[in-house]
């Protein structure tokens, strides 16, 4: 296999790549439309459905949501850099932060069947407590910053590998057009257009997937003899450096992302109750094969030795270039173009959808109660349009957002086991809860830049579970069962 | 074309008329049951979960990827797998139980 065989596809013109864009935006608009015609009343329907939503669409929006368009090449790109063993420590980890929500998502959709958001939770479990409250809001705004904006940069990243676009325009347009149709339906449009997002992340993915074997003569056999005879260790799930190099630190990373992620809890809310373990179980497990498959894309580049010079120096553009360059025709590298892009619309809209329910339940009617239904839900429209402009301001600005970055993954980690202890652990309190967070980043934070990820990683995990462990235990519990919020209705 | 990808196309087809055959009823739903103002605190009928699932998940996932390491053929499973998740959620819509009368 030689690498001088790729040559960029023909016909991959500019033009072409904003259609995709656009008319991807265009269908979803005219769904937004008809769901806000006939599916949305009021807030209540806006940021929770109504708690409608069903089995099939629970699953569809989960895994979509999940499915970052980051996550749609880091597979390739892990495959790519530490052969399977990326892969595993990339798709393991992934699925089970999914499945991990399940125990969780049963208990409090149980003990607070009509809540809206985690931070509510907390703020009615903590007696009242501003501040533990306060603390979980920010954390879910820098997370679902974050979210949207590492989404419209892998999203820019592919747009301008594939076609001459801008990175810049890329972003601006995504920005634009996820927002665009997601104003208008809430919550409801954020799930109906991820389940189809979930198709078009599947089974154009897998049938691309196949047909760039099919370039190659002799197929996956000559794919894998050529890794086999380059490098046998990339064949194996058992190499050490990627769970040392990532995968250890990412497994704790990713279970924060989904534990302390509004995203989530919000579909938690909206799906019926009958209906919340299954839907968790089963997006765990659909979506496991979707990195699985897209991660094969990192072999192909393995065989054929490309470097990372050859792509740009970025290794998440490995599976980008492969399809773009490895003689597909046409149509199929469009259907990989509309599976990235359907990644990244389905995050951006779900975070969004997500951040509308903050601004609603944690900001206004905490701070501003006596405010309209009416008011209160052309506030919580616009507030579907902030985190997405701010993310887009962030990444055309070009500023260096490590610190971003560093702060969210700060926040997640630190909370992810006084979140997990408040929901499951009767004991734990007010002191503990903010104390713990409080201490884990003073004490963790400095370790981390001192000793890297890793060590860092774990201080946090401990000092925050340890000291709420320890205040329940030495304390006891303070707060109060989560009494019935409820929004008023139109 | 070869005869696998033809396999792979055929799949994809069959997975999409069950994913849009279960869209549709999940939308019908949907419309039926959107303004139903009542608050469902029923849980019957949900998974009832266990530690081994969580498992018994981890190790199937595992099983596939090391799977790809021994045998080219295994190259294709995620494609495969991956087509599954479209039709797996399309029968979910069939599976989705209509919302319960308020009592």
């Amino acid at each position: 296999m030689d690498k001088a065989d790729l040559v960029p596809t023909e016909g991959l013109t500019a033009p072409l790549g904003l259609a995709l864009m656009i008319g991807t935006g265009l269908v979803f608009l005219a769904i937004a439309y008809f769901i806000k015609t006939y599916l949305v009343r009021n807030t209540n329907d806006y940021i929770i459905a109504n708690r409608q939503i069903g089995l099939g669409f629970g699953i569809g929006s989960v895994v979509s949501v999940w499915t970052w368009a980051m996550a749609v090449m880091m597979s390739s790109a892990m495959t790519y850099q530490w052969g399977l063993s990326g892969l595993f420590w990339f798709v393991v980890p992934n699925g089970l932060a999914v499945l991990a929500m399940v125990p969780l998502a049963k208990t409090l959709k149980k003990r607070m069947p009509e809540g809206f958001t985690i931070s509510e939770f907390i703020y009615t479990r903590f007696s009242q407590s501003k501040v533990a409250a306060g603390v979980v809001t920010t954390t879910m705004i820098f997370g679902i910053l974050l979210e949207i904006l590492i989404n419209l940069k892998g999203t820019s990243v592919v747009m301008s590998i594939v076609f001459p676009i801008d990175w810049k325009v890329a972003t601006l347009l995504t920005v634009a057009v996820v927002l665009g149709y997601s104003y208008f339906g809430g919550l409801w449009t954020s799930v109906m257009t991820g389940t189809i997002n979930t198709w078009m992340i599947t089974v154009p993915a897998a049938i691309v997937v196949v047909a760039v074997f099919g370039m190659i003569d002799g197929g996956a056999d000559t794919v894998f003899s050529t890794i086999e005879a380059n490098n046998a260790a990339d064949l194996s799930i058992f190499e050490p450096g990627a769970a040392a190099g990532f995968g250890i630190t990412l497994a704790f990373g990713l279970l924060a992302a989904t534990v302390a992620d509004q995203t989530f809890w919000q579909k938690v809310w909206a799906i019926r109750p009958n209906h919340v373990g299954r839907t968790f179980m089963w997006s765990g497990l659909l979506f496991y094969p979707i990195p699985i498959c897209l991660g094969m894309l990192g072999l192909v580049a393995l065989a054929y030795g490309v470097v990372p010079e050859d792509f740009g120096g970025d290794i998440i553009a490995v599976g980008p270039y492969i399809v773009s360059h490895i003689g597909l025709p046409m149509i199929l590298i469009i259907a990989y173009v509309l599976a990235i892009l359907a990644a990244c619309y389905s995050t951006v809209d779900g975070a969004s959808s997500a951040l509308s329910s903050i601004v609603a339940v944690d900001i206004i009617r905490r701070f501003r109660p006596q405010t309209t239904e009416k008011v209160l839900f052309y506030i919580t429209k616009l507030s579907m349009l902030s985190g997405g402009l701010i993310a887009a301001v962030i990444v055309l600005s070009g500023v260096d957002f490590t610190s971003l970055v560093l702060t969210t993954y700060a926040l997640k980690t630190s909370i992810l086991l006084p979140l997990v202890l408040a929901i499951l652990w009767k004991p734990t309190n007010t002191a503990g809860f903010v104390g713990g967070i409080v201490l884990a980043i003073a004490i963790g934070m400095p370790l981390r830049s001192a000793y890297g990820e890793l060590i860092g990683t774990l201080s946090i995990l401990a000092v925050s579970g340890g000291v709420v462990l320890l205040a329940g235990l030495l304390l006891g519990r303070t707060g109060a069962q989560p009494s019935e919020i409820e929004l008023n209705q139109a | 074309m070869s005869s696998l990808l033809m396999f792979f196309i055929l799949c994809g087809i069959i997975a999409t008329i069950l994913f849009i055959a279960g869209y549709a009823r999940g939308v019908r739903s949907a419309l039926h049951s959107f303004d139903d103002d009542t608050i469902d605190t029923d849980t019957t009928g949900d998974l009832n979960a266990k530690w081994w699932m969580f498992g018994a998940a981890v190790v199937a996932a595992t099983t596939v990827i090391a799977l790809v390491g021994t045998a080219p053929m295994f190259i294709y499973l995620g494609p495969l797998l991956a087509i599954g998740t479209a039709a797996a959620n399309g029968i979910a819509f069939f599976l989705d139980s209509p919302k319960r009368v308020a009592q």
